[in-house]
């Protein structure tokens, strides 16, 4: 698929379906960011190179305890908005008086969480109600442009798969561009550097069969 | 230190950088995990320096400039010369004012406004280790005794920021004071515009070299996620005649004699390693 | 006559620096050069030099400051003790409190703020080296670190300065034009619409003056736009193909 590099303000089309950050002076479409621009038949789409990650409800996120309030826990979650866990939407029913919320979740403790909703108050409420949702407690946090973990997963999902069956080390790759890795240490490190490599060459084609390639002789990639 | 924010890098993987010391754990588990391997996050010996490079003259406003990099850790040094007159008590001598400046440019971490207790002690690290070590002969930037003399101002400012700053801004301080000329003299006015032949009178070059202690583990040149699980650092200042200058320790930890002893034997083989990039 | 002014600025139709009249200086600009910045640029021109970084949308601290209904952007002009002849003293003083506020408003026209209500976008710009019209270069390179950061805008913003020297109306001058012209009139712009949105002078010019100053001055700003258009499209090459 063809793609170029669109910056802010420039047209895009008249009377065309756009998707993403764009804006409108009468019928004339205008980019509102630097990022690039795909045409698709019925519609084009604006993909950012870059810029923070802004909660959606449905995403699953890595967040961790930053603080704890009264019925609440606070996450970080790698956005300009925080994360609210309400005593509601923790794994089981909490009887808030006789149980102390430092206790079940200490701060500092990391999760692969959901995000339930995200409204006016611009605050992600989260939740654990989820099967999918984990408590990490071991293993290597890094972080990319969230921007780019579309490309961490690849389309259908073959650039994870391909990495984590080459690298035999679990792995998370999270919407707000936060990756749990964890496994032996060596292999761990050695990922860290294969998803670096991924990231910078984001933009190029044909990256997952160049990635594999690397995997498989084991190089360090530059 | 103490981050209010963790630091978001583009285009580059980032390990987490959390807020004050609330994610320490799942960190610092990974990195002493490593180390009782042998190994270092950025793939280094214990006792190695990332790749180091000075680039001397890169601000022409300035007397002498240099800019140093130690892996991602980049920093800038300026020299700018003044006429003042010099302390009632060293009429004969001119005088060096070293000022470091951890700028918001270089990590989420450092606000704008007055210097915090880490820029203000980095400042002073650097300073003491070029004051005590004699970088300058303060005599020879006498012009008239009791009236006038040289004021030496050397500024570093930080542009990014990836641990052991003190080490970067030192070499960067030496670097900039030998890249530095005399400005032209005319009837006691200065024409900036004109720089003379004539450089600094340099005495010594001191550089400092800082290692830090993560559990029992000891490595030279910490970097930011190093630095930021450390449990204490210790800086030495060492003159090109092997004797130190200048010592630092940091951070809640400890060292054991045994240890400090062993590092200062280190340290001057280290000091003569970043010495040969000032060409000396 | 002021101490230091040269007997004449413009020999011969050509400037102390050898350009023409409408000339501009040498520009070089990169995005993405700090690690550590959402966003960042660095900006030679002709003697300026200039970094700039971008840190947000990020979260504001205190928390009482932030705007309910969109972002509030915090800009900080600095200069580098070294950056000019002599010695400037660290910490802010009235002049640079003072630009940062007028490129911060200029600035402010064209980012969409009310994308990121509650949230702060930091952008700092720090003068390494300067040699005059440095709010201009700041504000080219900071709209250029916005960019880079992802910050959705209308447009990016161009600047350029034009003035009087030696009795003639001159583009884009330089330290010493600056201190021994006669006018000095930095135009900040939105290229796209022509608005302009920042203007400052300070000297003395006629109407005429005025008026042929102003344009220059645009068509300045309007050729740093085709620069910065084109060190954003070369920074991930021409063309874009992915399996995506």
């Amino acid at each position: 698929m063809e793609r170029k590099v669109i910056i802010p303000g420039e047209f895009i089309g008249k009377n065309v379906k756009v998707q993403g950050l764009f804006y409108r002076i009468n019928n004339s479409y205008y980019s509102s960011i630097y990022g690039l621009l795909e045409e698709n038949q019925n519609y084009k789409k604006i993909i950012p190179l870059a810029g923070k990650y802004i909660p959606k409800p449905g995403d699953l996120i890595i967040g961790y305890v930053k603080d704890i309030e009264f019925s609440n826990w606070i996450f970080d979650i790698n956005s300009p908005y925080i994360g609210i866990l309400p005593v509601e939407e923790f794994l089981r029913p909490i009887d808030l008086p006789k149980e102390d919320l430092r206790k079940l979740l200490p701060l500092g403790t990391v999760a692969y969480i959901l995000v339930k909703e995200f409204g006016r108050e611009r605050k992600a409420v989260l939740s654990l109600k989820d099967k999918r949702v984990k408590i990490l407690k071991k293993g290597r946090l890094i972080e990319i442009p969230p921007v780019k973990v579309p490309r961490i997963i690849g389309r259908k999902s073959s650039m994870i798969k391909m990495l984590k069956e080459k690298l035999k080390i679990s792995i998370i790759v999270a919407q707000n561009g936060r990756i749990w890795l964890n496994g032996n240490v060596d292999d761990v490190l050695y990922a860290e550097k294969i998803i670096e490599y991924i990231v910078k060459n984001a933009h190029t084609s044909g990256l997952t069969d160049r990635v594999k390639e690397i995997i498989e002789k084991r190089e360090i990639p530059k | 230190m103490s981050y209010r924010r963790k630091l978001c890098m583009r285009d580059m993987v980032n390990v987490m950088k959390p807020k004050d010391e609330i994610l320490a754990n799942l960190k610092r588990n990974f990195i002493l995990d490593i180390l009782k391997k042998g190994k270092r996050v950025d793939g280094r010996k214990f006792y190695e320096y990332r790749s180091i490079e000075v680039q001397q003259g890169v601000i022409k406003k300035a007397e002498g400039s240099a800019l140093v990099k130690i892996g991602e850790t980049e920093v800038l040094a300026g020299v700018k010369l003044s006429i003042g007159s010099p302390y009632p008590d060293t009429p004969n001598e001119g005088a060096l004012i070293i000022n470091t400046e951890l700028i918001p440019l270089a990590s989420v971490a450092f606000e704008p406004g007055p210097p915090d207790e880490n820029s203000i002690e980095l400042s002073r690290v650097v300073d003491r280790a070029l004051r005590e070590g004699e970088v300058l002969d303060l005599e020879g930037l006498c012009i008239t005794e009791g009236e006038k003399v040289w004021l030496v101002y050397v500024d570093i400012y930080t542009l990014n920021y990836d641990g052991n700053l003190i080490d970067a801004c030192c070499l960067a301080a030496v670097s900039a004071l030998m890249d530095a000329r005399f400005p032209k003299l005319e009837d006691d006015k200065i024409i900036y515009e004109e720089k003379t032949s004539k450089r600094l009178p340099i005495k010594n070059y001191p550089l400092e070299v800082t290692y830090a202690k993560i559990g029992e583990h000891i490595v030279l040149d910490p970097c930011y996620e190093e630095e930021e699980i450390m449990d204490a650092r210790i800086t030495f200042g060492i003159k090109q005649d092997d004797t130190i200058c200048a010592i630092q320790k940091g951070g809640r930890g400890s060292f054991k004699p045994d240890e400090i002893l062993n590092l200062y034997e280190d340290a001057v083989e280290k000091a003569k390693f970043l010495r040969s990039f000032l060409n000396i | 006559m002021k101490i230091g002014k040269p007997e004449r600025m413009i020999i011969n139709g050509k400037r102390l620096d050898g350009r023409g009249l409408y000339d501009l200086r040498p520009i070089k600009m990169r995005v993405g050069v700090l690690k550590n910045a959402d966003g960042s640029s660095y900006l030679e021109w002709g003697g300026n030099k200039i970094l700039c970084a971008v840190h947000g949308p990020r979260e504001l601290h205190p928390k009482h400051l932030a705007k309910p209904d969109k972002a509030m952007l915090r800009c900080i002009y600095s200069m580098a003790t070294f950056s000019v002849k002599e010695r400037k003293k660290p910490g802010p003083d009235r002049r640079s409190i003072e630009l940062s506020k007028v490129i911060r408003e200029a600035l402010e026209n064209v980012i969409f703020l009310h994308l990121f209500p509650q949230t702060v976008i930091d952008v700092y710009i720090k003068v390494l080296q300067s040699d005059g019209g440095t709010r201009c270069a700041s504000i080219v390179a900071a709209s250029l670190a916005l960019a880079d950061a992802g910050i959705p805008m209308k447009d990016l913003v161009s600047a350029c300065a034009a003035g009087k020297v030696d009795g003639e109306i001159v583009l884009d001058l330089f330290e010493i034009e600056d201190n021994y012209g006669e006018a000095d009139l930095p135009v900040a712009i939105v290229p796209k619409t022509g608005e302009i949105v920042l203007l400052q002078m300070d000297g003395n010019l006629t109407k005429d003056e005025f008026k042929k100053a102003l344009d220059l001055a645009i068509s300045g700003a309007m050729k740093v736009y085709e620069l910065q258009k084109k060190t954003l499209y070369e920074r991930y090459g021409e063309r874009y193909e992915t399996e995506r």
